[in-house]
């Protein structure tokens, strides 16, 4: 594709566009599989986006915050009402670009439209209970409801003398509102579409707890090279039905190393976020600490997230079969190809394991039909395989995958120690899965502490009802910010705590510590409902396999 | 066939010549190599092969003799009977089972372990090298005689033929005498092998033992659980870094040094190896006069944080010993060759090794010129003991590598496979999505 026939990896409102493009100078990047390539690499794509001089900045950060406009609830009103006016020509737009989409990240057209075609991640209703209903310290000795929303949150506080007091101030608010800022930052990273849009979202709700009256700030995100094209396709089409929505939102391209203007942006703004590699994180928060050291900073770095099963738990209310679980696990860890901070990667199951990593292998087969695994270099999964058939004979180690398979999954039984379990979660990339058998389900917590809190997301969990808030509350100990239901891994809700964070962090002030949330009421029906979404989306035809449970 | 053959055989039939003997190395390994089989059997590879089986043959050099410690878990020295079935595993000859009971229940280092299994096994002659191990997960390589006088015969032909270095020229190796690090181990056997220190000098100017323990600790990067290994964080590994520093650098520079000057003043060519740490050291303090035909070379890469690149230490070399040509080499402790860079820049691979480059899906990648993961099939240097089919984690750009291009051979008169230009390590993944490795 020529240069010409660029496609716009920016965003910008369309009252600014044509005066900002007037002058501005191009920068074009070809994208294939996920990584910049060169012009005449086959299938590349080009993308473009405005590189803006000094005085262009110097004039484009107040023409959004002149535009600013609808308060925090008004804007989420808005954005549900733009959805429900848009979700038919979402729809189009995303089955028209998704070889596109695909061609840039290296994931396939299928996972693509199956992970917006599954997921409701931004559901501003569900947003606006989270955002209006702030939990009390008492969340830091209980499991408390949040009104509008399924599931339970409870806050995990990091200062020991909050962790002491907590119990005497149970009722007393543990947020309090943040300062007004007239700019949000946002900065996104990464092949997995999404994180762009979900961070201009949240930015721009940065004011909520002020005055009514008041106006959300502008909101300055800096698009990833990597996946710079699904925003701006759902941007494109919100601003259709309401402009005024967006006048203050701009998705634009910068260097991390242009110190002067990040200096810049950060002095002026009053929130940033930032969902990116570790190092990125590291070097955004040293310049943050050197030029705005009161800027609040919601960092998003790399993350591992697991499943933990009950193989006893296995059969679904009311369904004759008991392998449909086994397809929510495969789900989980085939989304983005373990590329997600979501994907399950180790499966601690308590029961048969042999038996669950079987039956997982047969759907995984399954799934790689229905999603086929995009451009995740094999050798990942070649590297787990030999890694494990090496030891295969004197370990109690057991491949339940071939060589040709899209994908690993293995039954390691050893003797775990820290080591051994930070080289298991690595190995876990490209649809790569390790099941490790437990003798019960309050066992997983002594292998979650082998890893550094900061690095743990969430969990997706096949396991009793009763024992699911006593699970959570060792795991959230650990660091873990998130349960889920089995097949939900890839699907989170954005109403529910982010990496610890929930949705009324980004306008108030809180002490340190994390939350965790359980992201369901019912976890059976959860898990029927996500299987009956899931059949709905591959159709009987492909599913066909299930009828047919391996020996 | 012997080594030197090789240089004159066309490239053609080189390739053929090299086929044959893969199917019979591969045929051999197959029937005495346990873990060989093991892994190979589970890929679906058979004893018998044919043209399409050649990428399953390739064992990541990082899976197979790193995965002790990497992934059977414990310390070699704490479960020296588990250790000895793992190398048993590994190798293509067997272990007789008498010897055992030389060998203790426990060791205080890995050190103490290797050399009793290299006494008790003296009949066999063998001996384990080790890679730098500076990723906390060393290799544990085993050579015997016949491999041993391979790598040394890879290397010195290597040494004569791409730069040119005779038998009296003098060699300085910035490394010390005592280690198990598969480079400086071929250079001292080979030094004495070859008979170079009879008719020449040879050096070794870095006062103190590398072993694996002391390498292991020094990196940083594991350490032996409970208080031992509190001890090593704490104590010996911040102590290392300060000796080396203060005390060990200072004196190995100066000992190089004066070792260069006064081989300067003999007037004979002189070879100058060692770390490019280490050799940046002497960069840094002063500049040398080496006699015509010396030659600087460098190896290993950097493993640590360093505050210049590669590059930029090359450049210092070739400033401080203006005059004399600087090169690098390209080796692994599971390879019983290395690759020696020539005038042009480009490193070649001995023509006796099947060189090829894979894709990212392990697909070995057609063409006489390539670019993906290095691998290659070295049938002559396992000897009895390994099947040397590896593949490596470096990504290189192959020459005359799956397929031979005479326009392509190399301007400096080697017509070998080559690799052009940067070498670099994958084995972390390139940033994709916001999954973490921890």
């Amino acid at each position: 594709m020529a240069a010409g026939c660029a496609l716009d990896g920016f965003w910008l409102p369309r009252a600014l566009r044509d005066r900002v493009l007037a002058e501005a100078e191009w920068e074009t990047l070809w994208l294939r599989d996920g990584a910049i390539v060169t012009s005449d690499f086959p299938g590349a794509v080009p993308v473009r986006w405005p590189r803006l001089t000094d005085p262009q900045w110097s004039r484009l950060i107040p023409e959004l915050q002149r535009a600013r406009s609808a308060g925090g609830r008004e804007i989420l009103a808005r954005w549900k009402d733009a959805i429900d006016r848009t979700r038919s020509l979402l729809s189009e737009r995303l089955r028209v670009m998704s070889p596109t989409l695909a061609a840039c990240t290296g994931y396939s057209p299928a996972m693509i439209q199956s992970a917006f075609g599954l997921g409701e991640i931004v559901d501003p209703a569900l947003l606006a209970h989270s955002m209006d209903s702030l939990p009390a310290w008492s969340s830091a000795r209980r499991w408390e409801r949040i009104p509008g929303l399924p599931g339970l949150v409870r806050f995990y506080p990091r200062r020991a003398t909050d962790r002491m007091l907590h119990r005497l101030r149970s009722s007393g608010a543990i947020f309090r509102g943040a300062p007004s800022t007239d700019l949000a930052l946002g900065f996104a990273a990464g092949n997995v579409p999404g994180t762009a849009l979900m961070i201009g979202l949240l930015a721009s709700l940065a004011n909520y707890a002020g005055p009514p009256s008041g106006r959300a700030p502008a909101v300055l995100v800096r698009n990833s090279r990597h996946e710079p094209l699904f925003a701006p396709l759902v941007l494109s089409a919100i601003e259709s039905v309401d402009p005024g929505l967006l006048g203050a939102l701009a998705l634009l391209v910068w260097d991390y190393q242009e110190s002067s203007l990040q200096a810049r942006l950060m002095s002026q703004a009053g929130l940033m976020i930032a969902a990116a590699g570790d190092d990125t994180i590291a070097a955004l928060d040293s310049v943050r600490s050197q030029v705005a050291p009161a800027l609040r900073f919601h960092r998003h770095g790399h993350k591992v997230s697991f499943a933990v099963v009950e193989a006893d738990q296995v059969r679904l209310p009311g369904s004759p079969d008991p392998h449909h679980l086994a397809l929510l696990s495969a789900v989980d860890s085939s989304m983005w190809d373990q590329n997600g901070c979501l994907s399950a990667r180790v499966h601690f199951v308590a029961g048969d394991a042999e038996a669950y990593a079987r039956e997982l292998a047969d759907r995984m087969r399954a799934v790689a039909r229905l999603l086929p695994r995009g451009s995740t270099p094999r050798r990942l999964i070649h590297r787990a395989f030999d890694t494990h058939a090496s030891l295969g004979g004197r370990h109690p180690v057991r491949l339940c995958s071939t060589y040709d398979d899209d994908f690993a999954v293995i039954v390691d039984a050893r003797a775990g120690d820290p080591e051994s379990m930070r080289k298991a979660v690595n190995l876990c990339m490209g649809r790569v899965i390790v099941v490790r058998p437990v003798r019960d389900v309050a066992d997983v917590s002594r292998y979650l502490r082998w890893i550094p809190p900061s690095n743990l997301q969430s969990i997706s969990v096949s396991i009793a009802a009763e024992r699911v808030e006593e699970f959570a509350t060792e795991a959230g100990a650990c660091g873990v910010t998130a349960l889920r239901s089995l097949g939900r891994a890839a699907f989170p809700q954005l109403a529910h705590s982010w990496d610890g964070l929930l949705p009324p962090d980004v306008a108030c002030l809180r002490p340190d510590g994390h939350f965790t949330a359980i992201e369901f009421d019912d976890l059976r029906a959860e898990l029927a409902a996500t299987y009956e979404r899931l059949s709905g989306l591959m159709s009987g035809a492909a599913l066909g396999p299930l009828a047919q449970p391996s020996d | 066939m012997p080594l030197e053959r090789f240089y004159s055989i066309p490239a053609a039939e080189r390739s053929r010549v090299l086929a044959d003997e893969i199917a019979v190395q591969h045929r051999y390994h197959f029937e005495r190599n346990v873990a060989y089989r093991r892994t190979l059997s589970a890929r679906g590879v058979g004893h018998v092969i044919t043209q399409d089986d050649l990428p399953r043959l390739l064992r990541p050099a990082a899976v197979t003799f790193k995965s002790y410690v990497d992934h059977v878990g414990h310390f070699p020295q704490d479960h020296p009977a588990a250790f000895l079935d793992w190398l048993g595993d590994q190798l293509s000859i067997a272990l007789p089972e008498d010897r055992r009971p030389l060998i203790r229940r426990r060791y205080r280092t890995v050190e103490g372990l290797l050399c009793d299994i290299e006494r008790a096994y003296s009949d066999l002659g063998i001996e384990i090298v080790s890679s730098t191990g500076t990723s906390g997960q060393p290799s544990f390589v085993v050579r015997d005689a016949a491999t041993i006088d391979i790598a040394i015969r890879s290397f010195f032909l290597a040494i004569q033929r791409s730069w040119g270095l005779q038998r009296g020229a003098t060699l300085v190796f910035m490394m010390p005498r005592e280690t198990r690090v598969a480079m400086a181990r071929v250079a001292r056997v080979g030094a004495r092998h070859m008979n170079w220190a009879a008719e020449g000098s040879v050096h070794y100017t870095m006062p103190f033992s590398a072993t694996p323990d002391r390498l292991r600790i020094r990196a940083g990067r594991r350490f032996r659980p409970g208080i031992e290994g509190l001890v090593e964080r704490r104590l010996i590994h911040p102590f290392m870094w300060w000796a080396n520093d203060h005390l060990a650098r200072p004196k190995y520079v100066r000992h190089t040094i004066d070792c260069l000057n006064e081989s300067a003043r003999a007037g004979g060519p002189v070879l100058l190896l060692g770390g490019l740490v280490q050799l940046h050291a002497i960069a840094q303090v002063t500049s040398v006069d080496l006699p015509a035909g010396s030659r600087v070379a460098t190896g290993g890469g950097i493993k640590e944080r360093y505050h210049s690149t590669p590059a930029q230490v090359r450049e210092d070399l070739r400033r401080a010993f203006a005059g004399t040509p600087v090169s690098d080499v390209y080796g692994m402790a599971e390879a019983n060759w290395a690759a020696f860079e020539c005038p042009e820049g480009n490193y070649h691979i001995p023509p006796w090794v099947h060189a090829v480059v894979t894709d990212d899906h392990d697909r070995i990648i057609p063409g006489a010129d390539s670019k993906g993961l290095l691998a290659f099939y070295d049938p002559l240097g396992g000897g009895a003991l390994i099947p040397p089919f590896f593949q490596t984690a470096d990504r290189v750009r192959l020459v005359n590598g799956s397929a031979y291009d005479p326009a392509l051979a190399c301007p400096c008169g080697l017509d070998t496979s080559y690799i052009a230009g940067a070498i670099r390590r994958v084995d972390l993944l390139e940033e994709a999505g916001c999954a973490a490795q921890i």
